[in-house]
């Protein structure tokens, strides 16, 4: 690291030689921009920690938690679109941005990429997220439009069987709450628990802004000085989730309109030592654990292709955020349990016969080789800088993890993870 | 970027994009032949079929493994429309040399691979292996049965097919399951090699590499398949509106009824102008349908257009309450009106150019986009950039978008609604 600029630091990925710059705005708001040359076009995220799992938090070094509506957060991504005197889809129509917004599970985003009118368009952005504006008959019309929303969600087989997932594995922490809400949910929200949300969770403390691509650190902190508000210093903290290690129940059937039953295979994952997320080479060694033992390349995979349990949707994944952590196998399949008992026995077979060598060579590299993939076009490395961020991680971790990722955290994940107890098998079945 | 453009043989281009700014070097085949019922299936499992071996690697294990091996490089099979033909695309990605920890050439040996999927996959007694047959053919069917499951893109290929009855533009991607059924290892070899001679081929390369190398491998793959002669394609015609508009609703058990309304062009206006004008409609957060359908009216949650040049349609999907959809359709025919009689301000005009101008510009910026624009083009007579294509929209007039809206006309609606609802929005 090196400074380049007052208050900038330089940050160098060792290994691809990206360079980002990190600045700790006098507001608090912590910006990274990240300029690539001979790109036509730039994307900005500006995002808060606050997301849907944010039902239960203390403000201001209160005793008592607030609790508050599911799909708060997301309801208030919709609104804040809407200001006192023009909504933001309209003034971006001016500079020709693309803009959009989304709710996670623990953060809210809002985005936008423009090849022209950077500074325009940064200024709108970070303008709009600072003026919240709601009456009772704003917030009252955007309940036809979230229901629909949520309807929508309802009819999604995908979506259907992963939060039926998660509703399985979780008892109490909000991962397992949809992160629109429900229609009687939503219909509690009123213009007075948007501002106290709003105004909790949108302190620039709270926040992150990243400009990838086309800008210069110069030019964001230009408009930076000249559009963020200075605010007080909120503290904001995450209700913990005193929650068990063992699942909800360990199987869940839904039906619906579709050809063959999709299923989610999960198992809960356990942080030990009272820690509330994996280390970046843990995430890692879980990506290349999965890949050994149901990768494309792995002979599970090819047995339960040719006894015509999976077609090519089949797929795994480490899931996690703030408190949770799930390995995931899914896809379609005509039997989802006996594919279910064929990973499990799969699980066992190499505990017990343990890791090849040369298998472990083979994912390493193909996870490093994703991970540099991953930096291929602005808006993910823009998501990667803000995850990082979140999640108290330095930028680009994942890379120099993935170079000097050893064995043992694979064999060790292997011996502690995935256990028969902590598994719970989703599946939305045809009508 | 211009990309440089080669000629391989009779039928056969090259395109090499290169470009270092990129962490992938990615390599798109497209194989195009014409979409027709009868061959469609046969033709859709060839991407599927080829990418499971090659000589080097006879199996689908071991020739993952070697992907793994080459840093996790992908070969993603796929078969897509392209206005009335059927594309059958392979396409490698893998990391560029220059991140490869020891060095190793990688991009190079992926395409390689890729090539010798193509040419050389492994045959039994002039067939695809038995087995490798019954497992795609299942897959492929268990991929047709599982289009119903996401019910947006459903219901917009459904509105299709009942716009373009009896065109090849209504043609399934994949075929039908009743084709697929029928397959065995000896016809769809037959159907291999009828590509290799008969298809018009393109391949796109982007790297920070020097091309020549992948030029020479694939112009050796196709020096392999001897004389060659590339099928003719016909444009599609404009469409004659006295056949009248089609309805149908269709009932399922969905919570959100999914409109599709589709036009189709009786006159086509210049593409540029045409583009403009469903930007104008539908093709932004800012368009007439965003505000006046989903922010004035709150009839629903999405409400979009989108203009497909080669099939010369506009397809306007949206999810509403079924007891709004027949106010939601009336609104969207109010508002292509309004664009025909010229009720829009400058200033939409305006944002509508800066919005797409602004689209086609990031295409340069992401591998895939600009390899998927350079695909779409495969059976066009000149292939332009994005850049040229935003700068078109630079002179198009008020006068322009309202003729390009006078030449479409409704052509149908599609409509998948809930079962337990009396009445038909309709």
């Amino acid at each position: 690291m090196s400074e380049i600029n007052i208050g900038w630091k330089e940050i160098r990925e060792p290994h691809t030689g990206d360079v980002c710059f990190k600045l700790a705005h006098p507001t608090g708001l912590t910006i990274f921009v990240c300029p690539k040359k001979g790109y036509a076009s730039s994307y900005a995220v500006f995002g808060t920690r606050y997301g849907s799992i944010d039902t239960v938090f203390y403000k201001d070094r209160d005793h008592e938690p607030t609790h508050v509506p599911a799909g708060i957060a997301h309801y208030l991504e919709h609104k804040l679109f809407e200001n006192e005197d023009a909504g933001a889809f309209e003034r971006y129509a001016k500079t020709g941005a693309s803009a959009n917004a989304y709710t996670g599970f623990d953060r809210t985003a809002y985005l936008f990429t423009c090849t022209d009118r950077l500074e325009e368009s940064l200024e709108i952005l970070l303008d709009f997220v600072q003026s919240p504006y709601f009456t009772e008959e704003t917030v009252a019309k955007e309940q036809g439009i979230i229901g629909q929303e949520i309807r929508m969600g309802e009819d999604s087989p995908s979506r259907q069987v992963l939060f039926n997932l998660l509703r399985a594995l979780y008892h109490k922490h909000p991962v397992r709450i949809d992160i629109a809400g429900t229609v009687e949910s939503i219909a509690k929200i009123t213009p007075e628990l948007l501002y106290g949300c709003y105004n909790t969770f949108y302190n620039l403390n709270n926040m992150v802004l990243a400009v990838v691509g086309n800008a210069t650190p110069e030019l964001v902190k230009k408009v930076a000085d000249r559009i963020l508000k200075q605010g007080e210093d909120k503290m904001v903290e995450r209700a913990g989730v005193d929650e068990p290690p063992e699942v909800v129940q360990p199987r869940t059937v839904q039906k619906m309109p579709v050809s063959a039953p999709l299923f989610y295979l999960g198992f809960k994952d356990y942080f030990p030592d009272g820690k509330n997320s994996r280390t970046p080479e843990e995430i890692i060694a879980a990506g290349v654990l999965l890949e050994i033992l149901a990768g494309r390349s792995s002979g599970l995979y090819n047995r339960l292709m040719e006894r015509g349990l999976i077609n090519s949707s089949f797929d795994s994944d480490y899931f996690d955020g703030p408190g949770y952590g799930i390995w995931l196998f899914g896809g379609e399949s005509s039997d989802p349990d006996a594919v279910a008992r064929a990973i499990s026995d799969e699980i066992e077979r190499l505990r017990k016969d343990g890791i090849p060598a040369a298998d472990f060579e083979a994912a390493h590299k193909a996870m490093y080789g994703r991970q540099v993939s991953a930096l291929n076009d602005i808006e993910n490395v823009g998501d990667i800088l803000i995850s990082d961020f979140f999640a108290g991680r330095s930028p680009f971790s994942a890379i120099d993890a993935a170079a000097g990722l050893k064995l043992e955290t694979v064999e060790r994940l292997l011996n502690t993870c995935l256990l028969e107890h902590q598994m719970a098998l989703s599946i939305v079945s045809p009508v | 970027m211009q990309p440089e453009i080669q000629s391989i043989c009779d039928g056969a281009e090259f395109l090499n994009i290169k470009d270092d700014r990129f962490k992938t070097a990615r390599l798109s085949v497209a194989m195009l032949l014409p979409l027709q019922e009868q061959m469609a299936s046969s033709n859709a499992i060839l991407p599927f079929l080829l990418r499971r071996s090659c000589s080097n690697y006879p199996n689908f294990t071991a020739l993952q493994r070697r992907l793994n091996e080459l840093y996790g490089a992908r070969i993603i099979p796929n078969v897509i429309r392209i206005g009335n033909g059927q594309a059958m695309m392979l396409t490698a990605v893998s990391i560029d040399d220059r991140f490869a920890l020891n060095n190793e050439e990688v991009a190079v040996r992926c395409a390689e691979l890729l090539c010798s999927m193509i040419f050389q996959p492994v045959l039994h007694n002039g067939g695809f292996p038995q087995e490798d047959t019954e497992q795609e053919k299942r897959c492929l069917i268990e991929l047709i049965q599982s289009e119903i499951n996401e019910k947006r893109l459903y219901a917009r290929q459904r509105c299709e097919q009942i716009l373009f009855e009896g065109e090849g533009y209504a043609v399934n991607r994949y075929g039908t399951i009743e084709e697929v059924g029928r397959l065995t290892p000896q016809t769809i070899a037959e159907a291999w090699r009828n590509l290799l001679k008969t298809a018009k081929i393109r391949i796109i390369y982007q790297s920070a590499g020097n091309s020549q190398a992948v030029f020479k491998t694939f112009k050796s793959g196709l020096d392999t398949v001897g004389s060659r002669a590339p099928v003719l394609f016909n444009k599609a015609a404009d469409w004659d509106s006295s056949k009248g508009a089609k309805e149908v609703v269709e009932r399922m058990g969905v919570n959100q009824a999914k409109l599709v309304m589709g036009f189709r062009t009786v006159k086509t206006a210049d593409i540029p102008s045409m583009r403009l004008m469903n930007s104008l409609l539908g093709g932004t957060p800012h368009s007439l349908l965003f505000k006046n359908v989903r922010e004035r009216l709150g009839l629903c949650y999405y409400c979009s257009s989108s203009f497909d040049r080669l099939g010369k349609v506009i397809l306007v999907d949206s999810g509403v309450d079924e007891q709004n959809a027949q106010k939601a359709r009336q609104e969207i025919l109010n508002q292509l009106d309004a664009v025909c009689r010229g009720e829009f301000t400058d200033e939409e005009t305006e944002s509508a150019r800066r919005s797409q101008i602004n689209r086609f510009r990031t295409f340069g910026d992401l591998q895939s986009s600009l390899a998927d624009w350079y695909v779409g083009q495969s059976l066009d007579d000149k292939t332009v950039t994005p850049e040229c294509s935003a700068r078109e929209l630079n002179s198009v007039t008020r006068e322009d978008i309202i003729n390009a809206a006078r030449g479409v006309k409704y052509g149908g609606v599609y409509m998948l609604a809930g079962e337990e609802v009396d009445h038909v929005g309709n």
